[in-house]
């Protein structure tokens, strides 16, 4: 799985951060970024939740 | 007229007239019988345009998500006509103040991307969580401060008066913190920070004619009111120009740039308004409405007293329980099918918060005040999206320290009566004053 956070639309809330610490991490810039390219499968319930919750809705997910 | 006595069906239902509102709270009933049995529901009545009613969590969550489908750029609060024809004599009046045309979107919120985001952008460094822990230990400073005299306000009323020593907490405490943080951050003298909350109080209680001088009518007061901030807002702003530009939201405000050019005079005028009222209203009405229900709920309360470390938790069943902003409106852009009903290019959808707040198939027992519930993914700052309240970190980190502050006085306080709502606004169910005194 894959997860995309739209840039233009983060705000840096840092939900996802609270939901996958080890997948999302909010910097200085204010901005969500994606820790790895390919998320393994056991990390899959929380980053589902994370792009959920989102508040700006600006994380999506590919299989 | 419908009698008491007659049952409340989809035709005889009423979620627009604000007067009931104001005689009998929120219309919970109506809300639940639309969920049930009429989710996305043609909502045709005297005096209002007719709009689709939304009132599922899933519905006010799509629409969010799509702005591309779902636009802001028309109406945006639901109104009756009569409100709507004096917001856009307000519109005319503002382009011969400041240029431009009425068809000028009035603030950011009236935009779509990507010119929505180009403008939010401009300003949204300012309410991060990472800048919030920066204001953290002030906040706290200051909540302390407050709910310091507040305490000794309703000790001494007791004391001098006994039983009849009753306090208002919307103004000895509620709205103190929400107008102090924000001015900071707007940077507006402390000197100015009580008249700043009248105009504010003003601006959205217009209706009610405790706020108008004698003689005016509700326009009267409304155009008083916008000028009076006009004129205080440009001498804010020659004043800054003149005498160097300090480091908070009116000096990004001044100094932004979109599209290659400067905000026009308009522009900057309206954002600060926004931004001074949004983050005004709101919040004090959360922690007005959060003091009723941790009162109104004792063993909740001695729950959050005996663990401090819950008010993160409380604080957001405190604004999933209270849904201070009561409705936002969409275009929708093309025609598009929701749960079996077509929705026509043009029409408009009304997302009713506080009703995707109690949807049983989100929140197990929606009904009960619970400070642990957990998940808890309320639309107390509107559905995920474009538009998600920008101020939403600042209400929590607000409402965390004025709640910790208070834990030590909620559990001596008593309820007198019923929060009093400011009537004549379908958009923030505003809380004028809620009396209470030192109990046992």
């Amino acid at each position: 799985m894959k997860a995309i956070v739209d840039h233009s639309l983060c705000e840096g809330h840092a939900k996802c951060m609270e939901q996958a610490p080890d997948v999302f991490d909010v910097r200085d810039d204010d901005l969500s970024h994606v820790l790895m390219d390919d998320i393994p499968e056991e990390q899959r319930a929380k980053v589902e939740r994370a792009a959920h919750i989102c508040p700006r809705a600006a994380i999506t997910l590919e299989d | 007229m419908v009698a008491t006595s007659d049952p409340l069906t989809l035709q005889n239902l009423d979620i627009t007239t604000t007067d009931l509102y104001v005689e009998q709270g929120y219309p919970w009933q109506a809300w639940d019988l639309l969920r049930k049995e009429a989710p996305v529901f043609w909502y045709q009545r005297p005096r209002f345009e007719p709009f689709w009613a939304i009132t599922k969590w899933e519905d006010v969550s799509h629409i969010s998500r799509h702005p591309e489908l779902f636009s802001n750029t028309q109406l945006l609060r639901m109104n009756d006509s009569e409100s709507i024809a004096i917001g856009e004599r307000g519109r005319e009046r503002s382009a011969n103040r400041y240029g431009g045309s009425p068809s000028d979107p009035p603030d950011f919120i009236f935009m779509d991307p990507p010119q929505h985001r180009a403008h939010r952008g401009l300003v949204s460094k300012h309410f991060t969580p990472r800048m919030m822990k920066t204001l953290e230990d002030h906040f706290e400073e200051m909540s302390e401060n407050y709910v310091s005299h507040f305490a000794d306000v309703v000790v001494q009323q007791m004391a001098d008066k006994g039983e009849d020593g009753v306090v208002d907490v919307v103004h000895e405490l509620s709205a103190k913190l929400p107008v102090a943080a924000i001015c900071e951050m707007g940077g507006v003298p402390q000197e100015d920070w009580e008249q700043i909350f009248h105009w504010t109080e003003t601006l959205v209680g217009a209706s009610d004619p405790e706020f108008r001088l004698p003689g005016e009518t509700r326009e009267q007061t409304t155009v008083r009111n916008r000028n009076e901030w006009n004129d205080y807002n440009e001498t804010l702003i020659a004043n800054r120009k003149a005498e160097g530009l300090g480091d908070d939201l009116l000096r990004t405000l001044l100094q932004a740039e979109v599209d290659d050019r400067e905000l026009t005079p308009r522009e900057i005028s309206s954002y600060f308004t926004l931004l001074l009222s949004a983050g005004n209203e709101t919040t004090r009405n959360s922690i007005t409405g959060g003091i009723k229900a941790l009162l109104d709920n004792p063993e909740q309360l001695e729950w959050l007293v005996s663990e401090p470390d819950m008010i993160p938790s409380a604080v957001e069943e405190i604004l999933r329980w209270t849904s201070v902003v009561i409705q936002f409106q969409r275009t929708a852009m093309e025609d598009v099918e929701l749960r079996g009903q077509t929705i026509r290019k043009g029409e408009s959808v009304v997302m009713w918060y506080p009703s995707a707040n109690r949807d049983e198939d989100i929140f197990d027992d929606p009904y009960k005040f619970d400070i642990g519930r957990d998940p808890n993914d309320h639309f107390a700052f509107g559905g995920y999206g474009e538009h998600f309240c920008l101020g939403a970190n600042l209400a929590r980190w607000e409402m965390r320290s004025i709640f910790h502050a208070l834990l030590p006085v909620l559990p001596k306080l008593q309820l007198v009566s019923e929060p009093e709502l400011v009537p004549g606004n379908l958009h923030v169910g505003g809380i004028k004053r809620m009396m209470v005194r030192a109990g046992a």
